[in-house]
């Protein structure tokens, strides 16, 4: 099935492209999203200079590092697109639109992940130039990263996780099938998702025996470990991590594929 | 006074109508409970791992801390229950000229879509809110009187009728932009300044911004500050000060919108 789905890669293109120019007909819209990561920063930034009085390191960090952290950490969560994706589809199902995947020559998984990919794509060409122009703007207290090859890992990781929430996603979308109202589950997801990948607080604050039972799970390589690369930290946990995010990815995969054969058979095709 | 209890009659057969709608999917009724609750726990743990590493945040002690997102789950629960789901739904009744049917009706608009959406389930929000200001007060040792009851609801009312405000500024916006998805992304990061950081750590430009031109920052704050330290004279009327201001601006927003709606092409 995945070779199929390799060898027609053309009609996912497509969907992204068509996703993309979705994208550019609201472009207001698309702007105010994209300049979201710098309010986190903002609010970062008073909270942390008020910690930071009187001590130059809270959790290995100095301020400068501390920032630079949560200017990754939100650049990379408003990357992921595939969250507004959730909505989509979900009403899609809710209201008997989405047959429409049943009957054309495409996976609708396929299809999410490109949907999803595209607006990042998107998200990542306007909100790039912009982290680019304030990290120099704001060379003081925004660190470059430590190394080429740290920012590379940092993209790698950065990059997987983002296929992980979009697998995610999916996952939380299909359960459409099963219950009339995903929303609870959804913005429950999307509220522990934010705090166990180190969008709130570093997880390098938390005690270690939590961080211990943290690196067997998908999240802490989704935003805190990137973040944790780009500064030269935590370099030893690449590889296992990439390892681990791997398994994780294939076994959502698996899962998500598994999940929609047996909820397509109670879909019903009708609007609620 | 017949207006009022006009008014308040139509408020207590939306609140039957809706409990009754609700009460059909058991599931959706405790949806904003489980989410809200999660959310507000959440940033406990998230006050908690910073104490873990520092003593005080600005002069305020952890207990002051669970004071304040305590305040927020209060104020969260509170219009969660009242009006956050009618004005929510202000902007897809503008795009889909569904506001037609409201300005034919002989009540006023504005109060007929804030109110028609009450949820019940949400007022639950505000238990776990009031374990949290009771549990800080204890440890605080703070000294219980009528005056500070009272003061402390009389901010609650305040902080609520700004919040309310300054949503129906964003959800007004509708009658001007097709497409405002993106102002509740805003609106949900702005409004994360009223329980992620409390206003005592904001400084000079800043706390103006954030106390007068987007004052997003007096939401949780200022009811903190009344209850658990002191709240100067000063600061009473420029609360007082800024929820007037937010009011009108506010209405004025939404009477220029009006004008401007052309049903379903708007």
């Amino acid at each position: 099935m995945v070779k199929t789905e390799v060898i027609h890669v053309g009609k996912y293109l497509e969907t992204g492209k068509i996703s993309m120019k979705n994208q550019v007909a609201y472009r207001f819209d698309v702007f105010v999203r994209s300049i979201l990561p710098f309010i986190r920063l903002f609010l970062a930034y008073a909270l942390w200079k008020a910690l930071y009085a009187g001590q130059s390191v809270i959790g290995g960090m100095s301020f400068e590092m501390m920032m630079t952290y949560y200017l990754i950490a939100s650049f990379l969560l408003r990357l992921d697109q595939s969250s507004g994706l959730v909505w989509e589809t979900a009403e899609e199902i809710r209201e008997g639109r989405f047959s429409k995947y049943m009957v054309r020559p495409i996976s609708p998984l396929g299809h999410f992940l490109a949907a999803g990919l595209a607006k990042t794509l998107y998200v990542l060409l306007l909100v790039l130039p912009a982290v680019v122009v304030l990290a120099a703007v704001m060379h003081r207290i925004l660190l470059p990263p430590a190394g080429w090859m740290n920012l590379a890992g940092a993209f790698l990781m950065g990059f997987m996780g983002l296929i992980f929430l979009c697998l995610l996603n999916y996952l939380t979308a299909m359960l459409a099938f099963k219950f009339n109202d995903i929303t609870g589950w959804h913005l429950l997801k999307e509220n522990l998702v934010e705090f166990l990948s180190g969008s709130l607080v570093p997880l390098s604050l938390l005690p270690e025996w939590i961080q211990e039972a943290m690196r067997f799970f998908p999240f802490y390589y989704m935003q805190y470990l990137p973040a944790s690369l780009y500064l030269g930290l935590k370099t030893e946990e690449f590889v296992p991590g990439l390892i681990i995010l791997g398994l994780w990815i294939t076994g959502l995969y698996g899962l998500s594929v598994f999940v929609y054969h047996r909820f397509r058979r109670i879909y019903e095709g009708v609007g609620n | 006074m017949k207006t009022i209890t006009r008014h308040l009659r139509l408020i207590k057969m939306f609140f039957s109508f809706r409990m009754s709608n609700q009460m059909i999917y058991r599931a959706s009724f405790w949806t904003a409970f489980f989410v809200d609750v999660s959310l507000f726990l959440i940033h406990l743990a998230v006050f908690q791992t910073l104490f873990f590493n520092v003593d005080s945040i600005n002069g305020w002690s952890k207990y002051q801390m669970v004071f304040f997102v305590g305040t927020f789950t209060l104020i969260d629960g509170l219009e969660m229950w009242l009006y956050f789901f009618g004005v929510t739904s202000i902007p897809m009744k503008i795009r889909e000229g569904k506001l037609d049917i409201y300005l034919t009706k002989p009540v006023n608009t504005l109060f007929w879509l804030t109110f028609e959406n009450t949820d019940i389930g949400s007022a639950f929000i505000c238990i776990p809110g009031i374990i949290m200001i009771v549990t800080a007060s204890i440890n605080l040792g703070i000294r219980i009187t009528l005056w500070k009851i009272l003061g402390y609801i009389l901010l609650l009312i305040l902080m609520l009728v700004l919040l309310y405000s300054l949503m129906l500024i964003i959800r007004s916006l509708s009658f001007f932009f097709i497409k405002t998805g993106a102002l509740d992304e805003l609106e949900g990061e702005l409004i994360s300044i009223s329980f992620r950081v409390p206003g005592v750590v904001f400084r000079g430009i800043t706390k103006l911004i954030l106390y007068v031109l987007l004052p997003y920052a007096l939401i949780a704050t200022i009811p903190t500050q009344f209850f658990t330290d002191v709240l100067s004279g000063d600061m009473w009327l420029l609360v007082l000060g800024v929820v007037t201001a937010f009011v009108l601006l506010s209405r004025w927003i939404w009477r220029m919108g009006l004008k401007r709606y052309g049903s379903a092409s708007s």
